[in-house]
């Protein structure tokens, strides 16, 4: 599927947001993102899985230097040039935007509603100082990618379905060639029926440009049908990472197993009483913890996991989990492929 | 079985200045006792439009009931919802008495003015002037405990923001079964909160349901939540029921194009990886007018000028499974 070439390495990302709750009153943090490591290898598809508040929105826009970093490092190196987001002045970031893009969720607040197609389309190029006539080649040869025509150019985004719309947010991350683009729940706030034209698109632009995708999700049907590999996060980290079959067919952390017993399954008719359901909610993030971070709901837990510093160790075949009871334990996945030929 | 609600030949029009809306087409649906009604469509099918028409909240004008009748308890007290004013103590004692309704954002159908526990006893003191101050309070308590609400004391005096959007729901389901409804209608209940909160709530509705003896009336654009939850599923595209029938039936053995489409372009988990069939074109726009079939333009096994220019009739099978399409004629 991917070369073995890394283009973008993450090493400890931190995002903390301050939160000042009085004016003599010590300021506390938001960890948003609290630590994640990962690579990702030229050509592959990385979903980032997780509920809301995980994170992974704040590692998106980090990624994208819409955030600054707390700490960390993001490296870029895709053969010909290679930046670290933290410490690059202002044309490294400029070269790094541009190779990094991303495609928001919402496709009716994040097109502007006053400039039409064109000039949301363009407006990268523009930016980033292409002269005028491959601007309008450029452009009408995007907008054909993404399989809007011509005449749609000189409309403005209110005149367009909500599929129609991320099809021009697309446009928009793909026109100036990124590399790597970062799809922030690109298909959450579509139609069933539209959901499947978006993702089928993604896939043909990356068989036909290499690009890496880093696809944010909290659908794990979405993030199964397109992802390689898989990283599960949690309360800002990541729990749980490795490719698509390891994690779905045999997860090796409890949050993980939770998640995939939670989603509503066709299949599952009137099967009451089945679930092994994930009792209590996620974390209060402003709280300092040594321990797991999801031990408050773990159904495994013992009290050396509230004791034990979270760390991502290996368990086989570069499958990672942040679960330290993961070898006394047996989790279930979803063995479907095992069963069909 | 007893059937509790009928719906027939429902039409709603919305008058507006750009145009009128068909929000429903001839909508004809039943629900029984006991029973878990799944109503599929996503957005602009009128699934919204017909729970609002029931409950009589929908606001009059715009919106225009142009015919048809639903009626509640059609084989006892077949009474006329559609005919009684919505303002008045007849349909404010059908409300939350009879049917009652859960809401799909959690934060902004709480008041945040009041605490949790004025507004979920507030409904159980206008509608049962007898009880007693404290009975009130005891009714609420027990049922916040029943939805899974820790220490429901201390959470009857907070406010809604104080809680996260799986807590509020609970609340707001606690809420909605003050008055001991027969039928709960849960409009995209799930859809502002996560899997494992979602799983959790599905879970409560599935138990409340039957413990309160009720039927309910599950309305979302999720396939998988619907196939789990329903026992008989509504189809809807653009304001018509499409198809209806038994949960398994309309799954496995989907009649109309329209939900065979759907069925094959979203990503399941259960199944194995295939490549999605995406529905091509999207939803046509509201104002359209459709003399023949609404899925039309998107449809693939179409037949040609029939589906274009005739209604599609109903067909209905033995087993019960109804269908609206030309293939079926």
């Amino acid at each position: 599927m991917h070369d073995e070439k890394v283009i973008l390495q993450v090493n400890d990302l931190k995002k903390y947001f301050s939160l000042r709750t009085g004016f003599f009153s010590e300021t506390r943090y938001i960890r948003a993102v609290d630590g994640v490591s990962f690579e990702l290898y030229k050509g592959e598809t990385l979903g980032i899985i997780g509920e809301s508040g995980c994170g992974k929105s704040t590692l998106g826009r980090s990624l994208v230097n819409l955030y600054n970093i707390t700490s960390g490092s993001v490296l870029y190196n895709d053969g010909d040039q290679k930046i670290n987001l933290i410490n690059a002045n202002d044309r490294e970031k400029k070269n790094y935007t541009k190779s990094v893009q991303i495609i928001f969720q919402d496709p009716f607040s994040s097109l502007n509603p006053r400039i039409n197609v064109f000039e949301t389309v363009a407006e990268p190029l523009i930016i980033h100082r292409y002269p005028k006539e491959e601007i309008e080649q450029k452009v009408s040869e995007v907008i054909a990618q993404v399989g809007l025509r011509d005449e749609h150019l000189r409309r403005y985004p209110h005149s367009f379905s909500g599929g129609q719309r991320q099809r021009i947010g697309i446009a928009r991350s793909l026109i100036i060639s990124p590399k790597v683009i970062i799809c922030d729940e690109a298909v959450s706030a579509l139609d069933v029926s539209v959901q499947a034209q978006i993702i089928n698109l993604l896939k043909e632009l990356q068989a036909r440009y290499h690009y890496s995708y880093i696809f944010i999700s909290h659908d794990m049907s979405v993030i199964r049908h397109i992802c390689d590999r898989i990283a599960v996060m949690y309360a800002g980290r990541i729990v749980e990472f490795g490719t698509k079959e390891e994690v779905l067919n045999s997860p090796k952390h409890p949050y993980t197993e939770a998640l995939l017993d939670a989603v509503p399954k066709i299949s599952n008719r009137k099967s009451k009483g089945k679930r092994k359901i994930l009792s209590g909610e996620p974390p209060d993030l402003s709280r300092e913890r040594i321990g797991c971070n999801m031990f408050e709901r773990c159904g495994y837990r013992i009290d050396a996991c509230q004791a034990t510093p979270m760390k991502l160790s290996d368990v086989g075949s570069h499958h990672l989990t942040a679960c330290m009871r993961t070898k006394e334990i047996q989790l279930n996945g979803l063995s479907i492929e095992a069963k069909q030929p | 079985m007893q059937r509790i609600l009928e719906v027939k030949d429902l039409s709603i029009n919305f008058y507006l200045r750009e145009g009128v809306v068909h929000a429903l087409t001839d909508v004809n649906f039943e629900v029984f006792e006991n029973e878990t009604l799944g109503v599929i469509g996503e957005s602009g099918s009128g699934k919204s439009v017909t729970v609002q028409s029931i409950l009589g909240i929908l606001s009059q004008p715009p919106a225009k009931i142009v015919s048809g009748s639903i009626r509640f308890e059609p084989e006892s007290r077949n009474l006329e919802l559609n005919l009684l004013p919505t303002y008045g103590d007849t349909y404010r004692n059908v409300r939350w008495n009879d049917i009652s309704m859960i809401f799909q954002e959690p934060m902004s159908s709480f008041s945040p003015l009041h605490s949790i526990g004025d507004q979920i006893s507030e409904a159980l003191t206008l509608h049962r002037p007898e009880l007693s101050e404290t009975d009130v309070l005891s009714v609420c308590l027990g049922l916040l405990e029943k939805v899974g609400i820790p220490s429901p004391a201390m959470f009857f005096k907070r406010y809604p923001h104080e809680f996260s959007g799986g807590m509020r729901q609970r609340a707001m389901i606690a809420m909605a079964l003050v008055c001991n409804p027969k039928i709960l209608i849960a409009d995209e209940p799930t859809t502002a909160l996560d899997v494992t909160i979602e799983a959790q709530i599905l879970e409560l509705l599935e138990s409340i349901k039957s413990e309160f003896n009720m039927s309910m009336i599950y309305i979302s654009h999720d396939l998988a939540v619907i196939g789990e939850i329903s026992d008989r599923i509504l189809v809807m595209y653009l304001g018509r029921v499409v198809e209806s029938g038994v949960a398994d039936e309309v799954i496995d053995n989907p009649l109309h194009p329209y939900t065979r489409a759907l069925l094959k372009s979203i990503p399941k988990i259960d199944q194995p990886i295939e490549s999605l069939d995406p529905i091509e074109g999207s939803i046509p726009s509201p104002f359209e007018v459709h003399t023949g079939c609404p899925f039309y333009s998107r449809c693939t096994e179409r037949l040609g000028e029939i589906c274009l220019r005739q209604k599609p009739a109903h067909k209905t099978y033995n087993n019960g499974h109804k269908v609206s399409c030309h293939l079926h004629a």
